[in-house]
């Protein structure tokens, strides 16, 4: 099964903590990094406990992997940044479009889509300007 | 005055014991009617805001006019409340205090908003339009308020369209003042439960459309909207949302669709004014029967408040 798709049913950010998405952020950075370390770079104000528990609920969600290293585990995070918010993004857009609301979410992208690609609004434009140029051609109303 | 207080425990708990099924009632009813289509938006709108507070007006009708005065009436002066009543009562103050909360939230998010999208720094006391910075973030045409909602009209509006194209924006902006949106999304705000976002979404596309459809009376005026609609979609930003305030470009219906409905535009035929009058009159029986009836209903109200709540 896709590790991804029970944490990023709907969004990253929706499904992850904000101390998981903290620590995630540390292992990212440094690359592999155990408890100590992480809570040694000084960005992340918890108990050792606490950061062990995060790490551990990582791992168990498959975000994370881990060897160990002395009486510890060494970390390293299985999916690049990148390779998580395509993931991410895809399941989301995946999931939505194959809801009993495909046509109204579908209508939706459409829509965020077309504020940035204004190609949707030209022709929409062309629409109502020969809609406007046969009114005036006296066509009935 | 312990009575008083025995009395209100019991009324909240008999709230949540009505609210809380009739909620799941209504999601379930939901499912069966949101394909059934309608004469127009405006009869979809008024049915889906409906659906959505129905549980609310009903339960708290119901708590208020017959659960605390038969318990007022009927019940025997004595103090031998279950847990469960007490679990209940909570569960309603739980309801009423997140409703109350979401609306503070979103009043204060609105005025700090509102404040941020001003050219002057403050709204003239009195003045009839209120003119909005574009650069700031406001969108091109939004009412604002609650009690006394307003149009509020950006520097952009004014600018991008022409004068017929404002003039319909600017009726169609006042379809939602005539029907009370901002006041609509205050109350939906104010009564909570999981699952009622797919009737709210509902209720606001149908609201657009159903102010498009106000704004609009014959077919070159549905081509001056459709216009303003497209010169301000490719201008406007997100505005954050949900704040008891409705722009004219809204993220909550497709400017795709609202535009190919205009495009499409015929005169409306109007059913919707009978259906209003025949839900007026029914409503109006009710409570005749029932006020003539009004120490049966107590009766039975009473009953029903002592297999409900435990």
């Amino acid at each position: 099964m896709d590790p991804f798709l029970p944490i990023f049913g709907t969004a990253p950010s929706a499904q992850l903590g904000p101390l998981e998405r903290q620590v995630l952020q540390a292992v990212w950075a440094r690359g592999t990094a155990t408890v100590r370390e992480v809570r040694e770079e000084g960005t992340i104000w918890q108990t050792y406990p606490t950061i062990m528990t995060t790490m551990d609920r990582l791992f168990k969600k498959g975000l994370l992997d881990r060897v160990p290293d002395g009486r510890a585990f060494r970390y390293s995070p299985r999916y690049t940044p990148e390779q998580l918010e395509r993931t991410a993004a895809v399941n989301g857009i995946r999931q939505l479009l194959g809801s009993e609301y495909a046509s109204l979410h579908l209508s939706y992208l459409v829509e965020a889509v077309s504020t940035q690609d204004g190609k949707l609004l030209d022709e929409l434009q062309a629409m109502v300007e020969s809609q406007r140029a046969a009114l005036r051609k006296g066509s009935p109303e | 005055m312990m009575f008083v207080a025995r009395g209100l425990l019991v009324s909240l708990a008999f709230f949540a014991a009505v609210y809380c099924p009739l909620s799941l009632l209504v999601l379930l009813a939901w499912r069966g009617v949101k394909h059934i289509g309608h004469a127009t938006a405006g009869s979809n709108a008024n049915l889906w805001f409906g659906l959505r507070i129905l549980p609310f007006t009903v339960s708290a009708a119901i708590t208020v006019f017959f659960t605390f005065p038969s318990f007022w009436l009927l019940e025997r002066r004595a103090l031998d409340e279950d847990t469960g009543t007490f679990a209940l009562a909570l569960c309603s103050l739980i309801i009423l205090g997140a409703g109350l909360f979401r609306v503070f939230k979103l009043q204060a998010r609105t005025t700090r908003t509102v404040r941020q999208w001003l050219l002057a720094p403050t709204i003239a006391e009195g003045a009839d339009s209120v003119v909005l910075s574009a650069s700031h973030g406001a969108p091109a045409l939004i009412v604002v308020g609650v009690r006394r909602p307003r149009v509020m009209v950006s520097d952009r509006a004014s600018n991008v369209l022409s004068e017929d194209e404002l003039r319909v924006a600017l009726r169609h902006e006042l379809g939602h003042v005539r029907s009370r949106d901002n006041l609509k999304k205050v109350l939906i705000s104010a009564t909570p439960f999981p699952g009622m976002g797919d009737i709210e979404r509902a209720w606001q596309e149908a609201g657009e459309l159903a102010a498009d459809e106000a704004a609009v009376g014959n077919r070159r005026e549905a081509l001056d909207l459709a216009s303003a609609l497209i010169k301000l979609s490719r201008y406007s930003k997100p505005w954050p949302e949900p704040l008891s305030a409705i722009g004219l470009v809204s993220a909550s219906c497709s400017i795709d669709s609202r535009v190919r409905r205009l495009l499409q535009w015929r005169a409306p035929e109007r059913r919707g004014e009978h259906a209003r009058h025949w839900i007026l009159l029914v409503l109006f029986i009710v409570i005749l029967v029932v006020g003539s009836n009004y120490g049966a209903t107590l009766m039975l109200t009473h009953r029903l408040t002592e297999v409900l709540v435990p």
